[in-house]
């Protein structure tokens, strides 16, 4: 089966180095705006280098990954999908619920799938959190603190992440993750109270992005979520995610800068002068790609389909509003 | 020598200020009292007091008094010494409604009396260092503030609201309001909360997320929920993540710790480093010694105690609940760019 990628930044990279390792998946071509990593990621994934429209109009091509910037994501995902092709797209989904649910609308209507990569299902202390909860380990789960943060990502193409209008802000971006997440364990949510420096009216003109909520779920569950892109660029530390989950028989808790295998500290002026990793034998993005390839050939529900990631987006998009109101936000306010 | 007597022994600091001020050459125990007779005398045998069945007995022969009762009993016995001249130490909250509070605050001026809170996290060595830190400019304005104050679910009179005026969020969200109105300079000016009963079958909330405004423009959010298992090493925690202008700051003011795994004891996390209680207690003695006002005050308290309140009235209206903020009541110390805003 031929695959196209679309975006060639840091998620098309690993789009197409999940793809290369799949067996009967070859990645036909990549697009970019960007002659340095559309060759980048030729080279990773063995494909030709392509325009977005020669990629559309290829009959063989039965995927496109989408690893655009998010303000793109709407266009690209239809036109695809009027092209017949099924759309791997990267999370968020959108910037607004109106597209996404176009985005679903264009893929039902041309019969082909739509898959989001909320791939935080997929990592391996995520997913082994999940099914230690399923197994009633520490009871019935009722409560959350999720922390997703670091140096801010200073490697998008014109530095989109920094743009509102293109990223929606830390909340959209990268907490989305971790309501994805935490709908897995506590359903639907209730209402949202969210504040964030990009968006809260005393924090004019603050550049960096740092955001914190409070979920309340209509099970009744509370959770905290901390996203960040606020922490200094020279911090030895650039990303580190960590969970806590409360049930009435225990807790359940990871850090990945306290829970890892290998540091790496280096002297090097082009690798970085510290790391701390996990590497397992499994890559989460291969397992998520892999079970989309199974959804296209029939044999598998869609991972993570259209609406659900329009059900995280919701949330994200609850935040911001509280975030920019000081109130806390129902779901049911966000169209 | 000064004598020092204790209304109420129902808090589990009790036992640890008793041990402090046991230690120190210039204090005298002068005796105890509690309206529980089996408690008392389990206290009074355990630290061999004496045991007083008068509470004006027992602060008629004493020079200071520490209250360690039941929350809604604080006003009582802080008044009743306070009204004998006698100066005061107070566990917090300091009590359970803003009127209580007012009036010990009032007492205490009129009989110009020495009242403390017992905010012991405020004398945590990395909490005055952070002081310095921030004061020094290394985080430039502060922005955002995570906060955690978790602990195990206490019960006993803890649960019940007639005694200690609600659950986790009147537990847990005092200490660490007070820690950041210090470390700030700020006034916490709106509560926004989330609480419920989630984890276990009692009358009063566990589980607390508290989001809330302050004077210098930051927000802040505030776990203080009753949410650490019995399974855990330690009791709880109290965690800062401060994001700065100019840099962060993280903070776990418990975490001075060695790791014990004893196959009699099973894993615990043991302490290292200075006692808080030790010092909070010291400050007590120091300030009487030296007729000056306590680093943690009455008026420390009642700022504390709004919060509180102020969580639960935000629940019941479901809407944001404005403070309005007394601009004496925040000190002014060299905090800079986190000063206040005029």
């Amino acid at each position: 089966m031929y695959v196209g990628i679309i975006g060639c930044g840091m998620m098309g990279k690993i789009h197409s180095k999940a793809y290369k390792e799949l067996k009967g998946i070859n990645v036909k071509a990549v697009a970019s705006l960007s002659e340095q990593q559309s060759k980048e990621c030729a080279e990773i994934a063995s494909a030709k280098i392509a325009s977005i429209d020669e990629i559309l109009k290829d009959e063989e091509i039965k995927i496109v990954s989408i690893c655009t910037p998010t303000d793109t994501h709407k266009d690209l995902v239809i036109e695809a999908a009027k092209n017949r092709k099924h759309v791997f797209c990267e999370k968020p989904i959108a910037l607004s619920i109106e597209d996404a649910e176009e985005m679903v609308k264009v893929c039902k209507e041309n019969d082909v799938l739509l898959g989001v990569n909320h791939v935080v299902r997929f990592f391996e202390a995520y997913s082994k959190a999940k099914s230690l909860l399923e197994g009633g380990v520490i009871g019935k789960a009722v409560m959350a603190r999720m922390y997703r943060g670091g140096v801010f990502p200073n490697h998008g193409w014109n530095n989109w992440f920094n743009e509102l209008d293109k990223s929606g802000g830390v909340l959209v971006d990268l907490s989305i993750h971790d309501f994805d997440f935490l709908r897995t364990i506590f359903g639907e949510v209730e209402s949202v109270t969210a504040r964030t420096i990009k968006k809260t009216p005393s924090h004019p003109g603050e550049n960096r992005d740092h955001a914190l909520a409070i979920i309340r779920f209509k099970n009744g569950s509370l959770a905290h979520v901390e996203g960040s892109w606020a922490e200094p660029e020279n911090a030895p530390s650039k990303f580190r995610t960590s969970f806590e989950f409360v049930g009435t028989e225990g807790m359940i808790t990871y850090d990945s800068d306290e829970d890892f295998t290998m540091r790496i500290q280096t002297i090097s002026e082009v690798h970085l002068a510290f790391s701390n990793t996990t590497p397992l034998g499994t890559d989460p993005y291969k397992h998520h790609i892999e079970q989309f390839i199974k959804a296209v050939e029939k044999k598998h529900e869609v991972p993570v389909d259209g609406n659900e990631a329009i059900e995280a987006l919701k949330i994200s998009l609850a935040a911001n509003k509280s975030a920019e109101t000081g109130k806390p936000v129902k779901l049911t306010e966000v169209l | 020598m000064l004598r020092i007597g204790f209304l109420g022994i129902a808090h589990m600091h009790s036992y640890s200020y008793i041990r402090q001020l046991k230690s120190l050459h210039e204090v005298k125990i002068a005796g105890i009292y509690d309206r529980d007779t089996i408690k008392v005398k389990k206290a009074s045998d355990k630290f061999n007091l004496e045991l007083f069945k008068d509470p004006k007995e027992l602060v008629d022969i004493s020079d200071a008094i520490v209250v360690t009762s039941e929350n809604s009993l604080h006003k009582e016995y802080s008044e009743l010494a306070m009204k004998n001249g006698k100066h005061v130490l107070c566990e917090k909250p300091i009590a359970t409604s803003e009127e209580d509070a007012h009036s010990m605050l009032k007492t205490a001026k009129e009989n110009n009396v020495i009242f403390q809170m017992a905010f012991p996290v405020r004398y945590a060595p990395s909490i005055q260092q952070a002081k310095k830190e921030i004061e020094a400019g290394k985080l430039g304005k502060i922005l955002s503030i995570t906060a955690t104050n978790h602990g195990r679910m206490p019960g006993g009179w803890f649960v019940n609201k007639e005694l200690s005026g609600g659950g986790a969020v009147m537990d847990h969200t005092v200490h660490v309001v007070d820690i950041i109105r210090w470390l700030l300079n700020s006034e916490i000016t709106e509560v926004s909360a989330e609480y419920e009963t989630l984890i276990y079958d009692i009358p009063v909330e566990d589980c607390g997320l508290l989001m809330l405004k302050l004077s210098n423009g930051a927000f802040m959010s505030l776990d203080c929920s009753w949410s650490r298992p019995k399974a855990h090493p330690y009791w709880g925690d109290v965690t800062l993540h401060l994001i700065g202008t100019k840099g962060s700051l993280w903070l776990s003011a418990f975490n001075a710790k060695v790791k014990v795994y004893s196959n009699k004891n099973g894993v615990i996390w043991e302490n290292f480093g200075d006692n808080f209680d030790a010092s909070l207690v010291k400050e007590f003695i120091n300030s009487i010694k030296e007729r000056r006002e306590p680093l943690t005050t009455g008026r420390d308290g009642l700022e504390a105690l709004k919060v509180a309140l102020a969580a639960y009235k935000s629940k019941e209206i479901n809407e944001p609940v404005r403070l309005s903020i007394n601009k004496c009541n925040v000190k002014k110390t060299k905090g800079g760019e986190n000063d206040e805003k005029e």
